[in-house]
């Protein structure tokens, strides 16, 4: 653990807003990014975020004093999301056969907006089209940088089924950006 | 492929995704409703739902054991 890190968590522990103001400043683009590509919402990934912080500011004094504190957010951002997705199904079965709300065709999502090449359109869409699970795994590995075994503490799995992820992600990123795919990634 | 260079590729092709980043106002407005809440622990009303529930089913049972007692009479 870095030496900020772990002052951060020593004050947190004690209580101070200063510690909370810099992990937030460290870690607020970070979670938000993962919330975003996750539920492709920028006012539930707002929200969540939101509550990520706040279970971290309720539970600031209860921090073990060896607390990293990005799988710690990580995690809550994780569980925030399952919960979020529950909801959204029930809410889907219970709304039977109206229209989802979805971007109109040829509309950019808030995140293909941010886009300011074809390369990193077709990036962002290879992106959300993978299977929330398979996303997961390839954010928190290709966007943060995790090994298989740190995604597998936050997710609560197996290292094996992270890896098997992982793997399922790349073939359908690579089905998905066709010419866009990394040579490497392209069937000969 | 291998795990590692599965890590190696996602790594090199994330790099590419746009940069994503929370407005000002937003993320002030986080900041300051969650830093009031360092070092205070969850607030007190998330117990009051759960209380009254406990209330309710705990009357409905007495209520229940009330009716029983004076049917065995």
């Amino acid at each position: 653990m870095e030496a900020d890190e772990r002052a951060w968590v020593d004050g947190l522990r004690r209580g101070e807003p200063a510690a909370f103001d810099a992990t937030f400043a460290a870690y607020k683009r970070r979670i938000y990014a993962y919330l975003l590509r996750m539920t492709r919402r920028k006012d539930i990934a707002e929200d969540l975020l939101q509550e990520a912080f706040l279970r971290l500011a309720q539970s600031s004094r209860r921090l073990a004093d060896d607390t990293r504190l990005g799988p710690y957010l990580f995690t809550v951002a994780h569980r925030l999301v399952i919960s979020w997705a529950r909801a959204q199904a029930v809410r889907s079965q219970l709304a039977g056969d109206l229209p989802a709300r979805e971007v109109a065709g040829g509309e950019r999502s808030p995140l293909e907006a941010l886009a300011d090449s074809q390369q990193q359109l077709a990036l962002e869409r290879a992106f959300a089209s993978l299977a929330p699970a398979y996303r997961e795994v390839a954010l928190l590995v290709g966007v943060e940088g995790m090994t298989p075994t740190e995604v597998a503490e936050i997710l609560g799995h197996r290292p094996e089924a992270v890896r098997q992820r992982l793997a399922r992600a790349r073939i359908q990123l690579a089905a998905a950006l066709g010419d866009h795919a990394p040579a490497a990634w392209r069937t000969p | 492929m291998t795990t590692e260079e599965d890590v190696k590729d996602l790594g090199v092709l994330s790099r590419e995704l746009p940069a994503i980043d929370l407005d000002a106002t937003t993320a002030e407005r986080i900041a300051r409703r969650a830093r009031d809440d360092v070092g205070k622990g969850p607030s007190p009303r998330r117990f009051i739902e759960p209380g009254i529930a406990t209330l309710v089913v705990l009357g409905y049972i007495a209520w229940v054991i009330v009716q029983v007692l004076e049917a065995m009479r």
